[in-house]
């Protein structure tokens, strides 16, 4: 069976390309479109693989997203890659202590997030 | 084009080549290169059918702005073999998701400079004759980019900090990964 990615974006064009990269590659994706859309999807879907998130998006964002995943004991083992514009160092380490797994900064090439998705995933 | 802000003609310039070199950079990265930068506005806007806005606050505030055709949008629009054309809602959509990674960019030159700001989330505009008001404000910085046939209006605002120094020769870099970095921890 296929890994189930989450891709938290609230840009459709962004989730389109991501979605499209990893569907070729053999995962089955799921969206949302902010933060607060991926928190209710991550409870609602018990078979999430991994979480792909950007940080500066409306409702709540990624970074507030991420803590609130890591808050909960049963996500406490979820990946989160974090995928933005942003490339500030303290943001980037904030992300870690709050149990990220990564961070690219966009743009981004689709092979090269396949292959981070593909390292963390391990398919 | 009207430029006093309170900011001196050499920080000045070097805001205005810092929003060229990132707009040029982030076109050229969507496989729209730059042939020239011109200061100043488009009188006729009339191809203008589509504009990402983004904002920014903090140590100093402002915005950008990024006209173009629908053609544009269209030859910057990412995609990947195999991908089906972009609708309008989704060329709608890239507009706001362009001008955000060409603020990003802006942002990791400023932060060269030791200077950062935090950013809004984007919104986009459709229509027909997009263009800036005129008479033009104080502190704005007008580009027009021209790739092949197609022409690019930027508009660029900042409010700069009290007194007026926006870069200072004393400060040093804050540290920013670039674009297309990756970590893994």
């Amino acid at each position: 069976m296929a890994a189930k990615v989450l891709v938290v974006d609230d840009s459709r064009a962004i989730r389109q390309l991501v979605g499209t990269a990893l569907m070729q590659a053999g995962y089955e994706v799921i969206e949302a479109e902010d933060g607060a859309q991926g928190l209710s999807t991550i409870a609602k879907e018990r078979d999430i693989a991994m979480v792909i998130c950007d940080v500066n998006m409306p409702n709540m964002n990624g970074l507030e997203m991420l803590a609130a995943v890591k808050a909960e004991a049963i996500n406490s083992a979820l990946p989160v890659l974090m995928l933005t514009t942003e490339g500030k160092a303290d943001l980037i380490q904030q992300a870690k202590r709050c149990g990220a797994k990564g961070w690219i900064v966009k743009p981004f090439k689709p092979d090269q997030l396949v292959a981070a998705v593909r390292k963390i995933v391990g398919q | 084009m009207s430029e006093s802000n309170g900011l001196g003609p050499d920080q000045l310039e070097a805001v205005r080549q810092i929003v060229s070199d990132s707009c040029v950079d982030m076109l050229g990265a969507c496989g729209l290169p730059v042939g020239s930068v011109t200061a100043g506005r488009l009188v006729a806007l009339s191809e203008h059918e589509l504009a990402g806005f983004i904002g920014f606050t903090g140590h100093i505030r402002g915005s950008l702005i990024v006209a173009a055709s629908t053609s544009t949008f269209t030859a910057t629009f990412p995609t990947l073999p195999g991908s089906r054309p972009p609708s309008g809602d989704d060329l709608l959509d890239w507009a706001g998701e362009l001008v955000n990674q060409t603020l990003g960019r802006i942002k990791r030159r400023f932060c060269d400079r030791g200077v950062d700001f935090d950013t809004s989330t984007p919104t986009a505009v459709k229509g027909r004759h997009i263009g800036p008001r005129s008479p033009t404000r104080e502190g704005i910085i007008d580009l027009v980019l021209t790739a092949g046939d197609e022409l690019v209006s930027i508009c660029f605002e900042l409010v700069p900090p009290e007194g007026g120094l926006l870069f200072s020769s004393h400060v040093e870099a804050i540290p920013c990964s670039q674009e297309g970095d990756l970590v893994l921890f």
